[in-house]
């Protein structure tokens, strides 16, 4: 059954793949701009997008590299689109650099990275979640991150919308770290009507003349600023470099200071309405599980089993694993005697479940191209409650 | 008719504006670049083409990348963007094509442009981007001291090249005609006029529109290589340039050797169809259909 | 009045023998004469306007700005041959100097 029949996706039920209810999630939060480089396994994003961004009056575009690809995102931000890209592991690297200067020129756009095994180019066509630090730490400088973890097709969707929605009202890049799982898997969406839908859209600023040349045009004492959109006569500079408030660059202390702490602060000082988790089983838990993504869904088989087996455990689903929520993570370690940090991958996120858990924690690592199992989260949820 | 007894041109006057500070912040100069430097000719040659242009002051968007030439954005009282090095081409390409009424122009420097983004250069002109991209080539890395690049002429003396430059550099011109622009010219710091008048033709050019404008650096280029005064190499090019619109490009690799031409002109002027008109082509075509994929 | 090349002649740029095409409706148009502006503050004495002026108007001044460059000025003499071409301008890195014809 078509969710679209050639123009915007039609409410209703349908089966379909985690990378297409991505694209048709980014249609509807209005993102018509596409900038791509195919790596597996996020291609079927370009590939559907490619099909799919014409019939709605919009452009996906190929690039000759993941660098060109960001780059192109930061300009058509400033042209005024929603944008987006999706890759993977190697292509995520690539895009480093220009997340940094989406991130410095205050530019909203959406990445989606479907996770894949391995360091380098690993193994391209399985699962893996190894870039969960790489996208809060992975660009140089201090970077305040926004990244939602999908673990259905349900929520590949409706985590693209809140990504646009969050990326507009922040004017920051968001990552919408899925994984190969999530990324191929087929399960049943739901399309809401449009109206169900809340869209969030960027300010714009004001042409020149209609400025108060008085003012600041970046007035870094406010999270939210609007941002000058090209061709509307605002006539700002935008900059790389460290710059003041007229978007000049500076080498001076004071500027430089107010500048990374307006950056930062505008996502920290909300972060609490940026967190989304979900709870499973935690009311009587006395052994909690925190995972994300598809990773997840083999910890709730494994609450479900470690219960049957008489283990009082529950889950912690992070959807938001950046910004980290930590006082939700402080709050449960202070309510569970262990807590298990169960991902695909060597042990990322634990880092941060640690740092802010008041009981023992430990990792339930598997990152060789295959979901973690339910059996291995059940050994570490008996072993962190031996310790 | 003249008559000198009531008018006179007089002694210089000194005043606090530009007539062309109108396109400029001139707050933000004098501006970062040594004395010389050619980059702020090719500014004043944009401004000037700017002024000239009926496209409205508003649709007139200035990108530039990193390095000495990166810094040209934050002089013009544009819409101006200065990006991350190399990519100023890439960032261009998704401004056009989410507003294909923008009048962008890339200023870039020759290593940004010629060799950190040369991959982003040949395909944007490989697609036919309907942009305006101006290299100021300055054969080195000036911003970070003077190091070699692939401009720098073969045998040429830079901080990274001390016993001479092994590594031959590219014929710009030549190697992006072949990747398919519109519009190719190469010129020199000392062809202001020329410079002037082919960005308004690059303004009016649909696709791709490139010019190498060959540039003065005394002081990290220059100093090692026989042009340590800005006046030397501004010289060298009024001497020896030769101008030659329909010159072989295949032969007009840039030496720097004083006895060695550099061979200047509007070399390719051609009618391809643009990016942003093929994009636009498509999306006509898929709602003519109803979104169908034939 | 006298024409380009009787000037040339006397400025002893051409011989006296040369052979020189003049315009026919000469009368119909007079030589621009122009005023230089300049930004002294913004001036980094690269030399260039005052080498590169066709008129040879322009030379290097005494003065100096807060930076320590000496900025143009116009020589002794040649206070009435600038002609506004736009050299100076054109070539002028900094928007330090332009001309501009006397009403």
């Amino acid at each position: 059954m078509s969710m679209s029949k050639g123009g915007m996706p039609i409410p209703g039920d349908y089966f379909t793949m985690g990378n297409f209810a991505c694209v048709e999630g980014a249609i509807l939060a209005g993102c018509r701009l596409y900038a791509g480089y195919p790596i597996t396994p996020s291609s079927e994003i370009f590939e559907r997008a490619s099909v799919r961004f014409p019939q709605v009056g919009g452009n996906a575009i190929e690039m000759e590299d993941e660098l060109g690809s960001m780059a192109a995102l930061v300009g058509g931000s400033f042209a005024g689109a929603k944008v987006m890209t999706a890759t993977s592991g190697p292509g995520f690297s690539l895009m480093m650099e220009n997340i940094g200067l989406a991130y410095m020129m205050e530019a909203p756009c959406v990445l989606v990275n479907v996770q894949r095994a391995g360091p380098s180019t690993g193994v391209p066509t399985l699962v893996g979640q190894g870039d969960m630090m790489q996208a809060k730490w992975g660009s140089h400088g201090d970077l305040e991150t926004i990244a939602y973890s999908p673990s259905s097709v349900q929520e590949f969707f409706d985590l693209t919308i809140q990504a646009f929605n969050s990326a507009e009202k922040f004017r920051t890049p968001v990552f919408v770290m899925a994984d190969q799982v999530v990324g191929m898997m087929w399960e049943k969406l739901h399309i809401p009507p449009a109206e169900e839908i809340e869209v969030v859209d960027r300010q714009v600023m004001e042409p020149a003349s209609k400025l108060d040349k008085e003012h600041p045009l970046f007035d870094y004492a406010r999270d939210f600023l609007p941002m000058p959109i090209a061709g509307m006569g605002s006539r700002v500079n935008v900059d790389s470099l460290t710059h003041d408030s007229r978007g000049y660059p500076s080498t001076d202390h004071d500027v430089s200071e107010i500048l990374n702490r307006h950056l930062m602060g505008k996502i920290k000082n909300h972060e609490k309405e940026i967190w989304r988790w979900e709870e499973s089983n935690l009311d009587d838990a006395e052994v909690a599980v925190v995972s994300y993504g598809s990773a997840a869904r083999s910890a709730l088989a494994a609450v479900k089993n470690a219960r049957a087996k008489g283990i009082k455990a529950g889950l912690l689903r992070l959807i938001t694993p950046w910004p980290f929520p930590d006082e939700i993570v402080e709050k449960l370690s202070r309510k569970v005697s262990g807590l298990v940090v169960a991902e695909v991958n060597y042990g990322q996120m634990i880092h941060p479940v640690r740092e802010n858990s008041r009981c023992p924690v430990v990792g339930a690592n598997w990152a060789p191209g295959a979901l973690i199992e339910p059996r291995a989260i059940v050994d570490a949820m008996q072993a962190v409650v031996a310790e | 008719m003249i008559s000198p007894q009531v008018k006179t041109g007089g002694p210089v006057v000194k005043v606090q504006h530009h007539v062309n500070d109108e396109v400029i912040r001139p707050e933000r100069l004098p501006n970062i670049w040594c004395p010389g430097c050619g980059i702020g000719i090719v500014v004043g040659a944009y401004v000037r083409a700017i002024q000239k242009s009926p496209i409205a002051r508003d649709r007139q968007i200035s990108i530039s990348g990193i390095g000495c030439t990166g810094r040209v954005s934050g002089y013009l009282n544009l819409d101006s963007y200065h990006t991350t090095h190399g990519r100023a081409i890439a960032f261009a390409t998704g401004m056009a094509v989410a507003r294909p009424e923008l009048e962008i122009t890339v200023i870039a420097g020759d290593g940004d442009l010629g060799v950190i983004g040369g991959n982003h250069l040949i395909h944007a002109a490989r697609r036919n981007v309907d942009l305006n991209v101006i290299m100021v080539n300055n054969f080195n890395y000036g911003m970070t001291g003077g190091q070699h690049g692939g401009t720098t002429p073969l045998g040429a003396k830079t901080h990274t090249s001390p016993y001479g430059n092994v590594e031959t550099p590219f014929n710009i011109p030549y190697l992006v005609a072949a990747a398919g622009a519109s519009f190719v010219a190469r010129w020199t710091a000392m062809h202001v006029r020329q410079v002037t008048a082919a960005i308004s033709r690059m303004m009016e050019v649909k696709g791709f529109a490139f010019m190498e404008v060959l540039s003065p650096c005394p002081p990290t280029f220059g100093e090692f290589n026989g042009y340590p005064d800005p006046l030397d190499m501004m010289n060298y090019f009024k001497d020896k340039a030769v101008v030659d619109n329909n010159a072989d490009l295949s032969g007009i690799g840039v030496t720097t050797h004083p006895e060695d031409s550099v061979v200047v002109g509007n070399f390719v002027d051609r009618k391809r169809p643009s990016y942003q008109e093929l994009l636009g082509d498509l999306r006509a075509r898929v709602s003519a259909q109803g979104g169908a994929k034939k | 009045m006298r024409t380009t090349a009787q000037v040339a002649v006397q400025r002893k740029e051409i011989g006296p023998g040369t052979i020189t095409r003049e315009p026919i409706n000469t009368g119909k148009f007079s030589k621009p004469l122009a005023r230089v502006y300049i930004i002294p503050e913004r001036c980094k004495e690269c030399d260039y306007c005052w080498t590169f002026c066709p008129n040879d108007v322009l030379e290097m001044s005494d003065e100096i700005n807060a930076s320590g460059y000496h900025h143009p000025k116009v020589k002794a003499g040649k206070e009435n041959d600038c002609v506004n071409c736009g050299m100076c301008q054109a070539v002028c890195p900094e928007f330090a100097i332009y001309a501009k014809e006397v009403a």
